[in-house]
């Protein structure tokens, strides 16, 4: 198996999956959770069925930027504008009083608190990065540091992207940007560059033996070497993620399913990506 | 290397222990003459006299499991004069009084940040929380003069309780909530209707005679021999002054009820506020629902830990086992750390759990996968499996410090949820380091040295050709 050899289809297949993500950034953004854009939020659970339309038609009348969706068959997700205490009483009195909805849960963002998390969540990252670059460099190098971060970046903007469509596109409610998709973002940087330094942790054993192959054969040998362990990991991470899709409620389906497309793609990206990129680098600078 | 029995001791020590902690509440019933099912009375609690050691062990649900409200507050326009700081612990001590006198249980309130509080209150909703906060307010003295309301004014008070009179305006008389010491409800003696008593400090009696002696020379019912008491915005009271009142103490009469003047006394007795509180975040979560989710995770933690051994016996064989074992070692060692320690768990964190189970996974793997590779290179089984662990150490090593990086970021910077996760995948990882290295490492050691156990075919290998 050539993976090296293979190496620009396979950067353009990232190419292909990280660009229409990167244009729907650019001209639609993305579709913010309350947590980010301030608002109220409730879960309200009714005795016997009832349909988002229904509750829809009702809000309208409160003239509160409504939003209003179907959670199960007998709950609903209202999301408006922030309330203030009369409002929001009036709205769970009129809720209860007409359909029997009782609030199973309920989230307000005032909107100072609300640009406080933008900055924090991208801070976050950046933090991370830099402090990890320094610890790989200090292990290997500079080099293998910034490939590293370079196969992590990937990952962000394909679940970014991904977020994006799904949001904005599709408009789907899974595709919503909140804290818990930070979270995700930031484990799936963990789990990214934790299978990236497994990868060069073999090139490194490899390079120190001496034998009679190049640089370029040496990284695919070790891709080659790591792969059934990179799968093999990945696959039980996944298992454990699909199940939790599958059984968690709406409201951190978008967070299991942040961890799963970024721990797929964090695996893509360390054994294609981020390998052949320090044999292009080497390339340009045979040093 | 050898079986270290030293080592094999100290897992054994350490695996009874995680055990005793995980299955505490039993002890516990069968030491307090419970029944071993159904609800618990008390806390679980170990005590071992000697030692002066006293814990509760439980595992400690966050609000989004066992239902609650989570606010957080902010002060803003704080009495000029006042540090913001200073500000803010006096509003938390305020709210503390409040949050406890209502009688709500493991409720936490805690500054936050140079101007903010969270409060945090265990199986209450959202309306209750707010009718417990509400009432913290803010006590004003004003005094009716000549004029109209600027728009200042107009921003601090309800604009139709700041006109009330028309051509008069409310002008501060500098006697704020934090000079009024005490204040109870009391009876009319004459009347026999409810009043409220309340008690000044000396600068705020002073301020008071000098208001009151001003305000008595007008004549009775014009809006100049009035003193209006704002709480927060609000009009509350807006008395008429019939005699000068300087011994430090005074009376507010008119139109109580037993319970209204009791409410008063108590929004003076916590009127000292400095400043205006705003509500600017809330989570509130009803207890079924924090139920399901418990359910929901446990069964998918155990479904995921299913998969996962079921696939490490059948990919790794007898490894598989070891592996299996020393997971579920790391569950139990895990969970008594979060017990012990009173980890709080949200969901967030159960979340950072699970991940961290794939993590203790991952270095299981790492070392199987080089004890495969040393067994076709033709060394021995205990070599092999010494080897594998050597060499897998790097990569192991490594990928955790990174990932106890992100940890140590998202603890220290992030939002109270991402803490959450943060402390579960941190010990997640520390104790998965332990359980690979130590653990399966031992335990591979006790094979090697089985001799049932030496068939290559168990791990999954063939035979090198004619070795």
């Amino acid at each position: 198996m050539n993976i090296v050899g293979r190496r620009n289809w396979y950067f353009l297949l990232s190419l292909a999956i990280i660009l229409p993500g990167i244009l729907s950034m650019l001209f639609f953004g993305f579709r913010l959770g309350i947590d980010f854009a301030g608002g109220d939020q409730f879960n309200i659970e009714f005795k016997q069925p009832t349909q988002a339309a229904v509750i829809q038609r009702e809000m309208d009348t409160f003239n509160v930027e409504a939003t209003v969706q179907q959670a199960g068959p007998n709950n609903v997700l209202i999301t408006t504008k922030p309330l203030g205490t009369k409002e929001e009483t009036a709205v769970r009195d009129d809720l209860n009083k007409k359909f029997g909805g009782t609030v199973a849960s309920s989230a307000f963002v005032g909107p100072t608190i609300a640009k406080e998390l933008v900055v924090g969540a991208g801070a976050l990252i950046l933090i991370a990065s830099i402090l990890i670059v320094a610890y790989l460099s200090f292990r290997f190098n500079y080099k293998f540091a910034v490939c590293a971060i370079l196969a992590l970046l990937h990952d962000v903007f394909v679940l970014t992207g991904v977020y994006s469509i799904l949001g904005k596109i599709f408009n789907l409610q899974l595709g919503e940007i909140n804290t818990l998709f930070v979270t995700a973002a930031l484990t799936v940087i963990g789990f990214s560059v934790h299978d990236t330094i497994v990868i060069f942790d073999r090139i490194r054993e490899n390079l120190r033996q001496a034998s009679r192959l190049t640089f370029e054969q040496n990284v695919n040998l070790s891709i080659i070497q790591s792969l059934a362990r990179s799968i093999n990991t990945s696959m039980t991470v996944v298992f454990v993620l699909v199940a939790l899709f599958l059984i968690s409620p709406q409201n951190i389906k978008g967070f299991t399913l942040a961890l799963l497309i970024g721990i797929v793609s964090g695996t893509y990206s360390s054994i294609f990506n981020a390998s052949p990129l320090l044999v292009v680098w080497r390339r340009l600078d045979p040093r | 290397m050898r079986v270290d029995r030293r080592l094999l001791f100290v897992i054994g020590v350490i695996a009874l222990l995680a055990l005793f902690i995980d299955g505490f509440a039993y002890v516990y019933r069968a030491a307090t003459n419970q029944p071993l099912t159904g609800s618990m009375r008390g806390v679980p609690t170990l005590n071992i006299g000697f030692l002066g050691f006293s814990q509760q062990i439980y595992v400690h649900r966050g609000l989004d499991l066992q239902g609650g409200t989570h606010l957080e507050l902010e002060i803003t326009q704080v009495r000029s004069g006042t540090p913001v700081r200073e500000a803010r612990d006096i509003a938390v001590q305020i709210v503390e009084r409040r949050v406890n006198s209502s009688g709500y249980a493991e409720s936490v309130v805690r500054p936050e940040g140079d101007n903010r509080i969270i409060v945090e209150l265990p199986g209450v909703n959202l309306e209750q929380a707010k009718q417990i906060l509400g009432k913290t307010s803010y006590l004003t003295i004003w005094e009716w003069v000549p004029g109209t309301a600027d728009a200042k004014t107009l921003q601090e008070l309800n604009p139709t309780d700041a006109n009330k009179y028309q051509g008069f305006k409310p002008q501060f008389t500098n006697i704020d909530g934090s000079m009024v010491t005490s204040a109870s409800r009391s009876t009319d003696p004459s009347t026999n209707l409810p009043d409220v008593q309340f008690s000044f400090n000396s600068k705020g009696s002073d301020l008071f005679c000098t208001l009151t002696r001003d305000r008595v020379s007008h004549p009775q019912g014009q809006p100049e021999n009035k003193i209006a008491i704002f709480i927060d915005k609000d009009l509350v009271e807006d008395a008429n002054v019939q005699s000068e009142i300087c011994g430090g103490t005074g009376i507010i009469t008119g139109g109580f009820t037993a319970a209204s003047a009791q409410a008063l006394a108590i929004q003076l007795n916590s009127g000292a506020l400095p400043g205006t509180i705003n509500l600017v975040s809330s989570t509130e979560v009803g207890a079924t629902l924090g139920a399901s989710t418990v359910k929901l995770s446990l069964l998918a933690g155990a479904f995921g830990l299913a998969i996962v051994i079921l696939f490490m016996l059948l990919y790794y064989r007898l490894p598989g086992v070891v592996a299996s074992l020393a997971l579920l070692l790391y569950a139990a060692i895990a969970l008594a750390i979060f017990k012990i320690f009173g980890v709080t768990l949200t969901l967030a964190g159960l979340a950072g759990f699970i991940l961290s189970v794939g993590m203790a996974v991952d270095a299981n793997v790492l070392i199987f996968e080089r004890v495969k590779e040393e067994l076709r290179a033709g060394r021995t089984l205990g070599a092999a499996m010494e080897a594998g662990v050597h060499r897998a150490w790097p990569a192991i090593r490594d990928s955790n410090i990174s990932t106890l990086i992100t940890c140590f970021v998202l603890y220290f910077f992030g939002a109270p949820l991402i803490k959450g996760f943060a402390i579960t995948l941190a010990i997640g990882v520390l104790v998965s380091m332990f359980s690979a290295i130590v653990t399966t490492q031992q335990f591979l050691q006790i094979l090697a040295g089985l001799r049932p156990a030496r068939r290559l075919a168990f791990y999954g290998v063939q035979a090198p050709k004619a070795a």
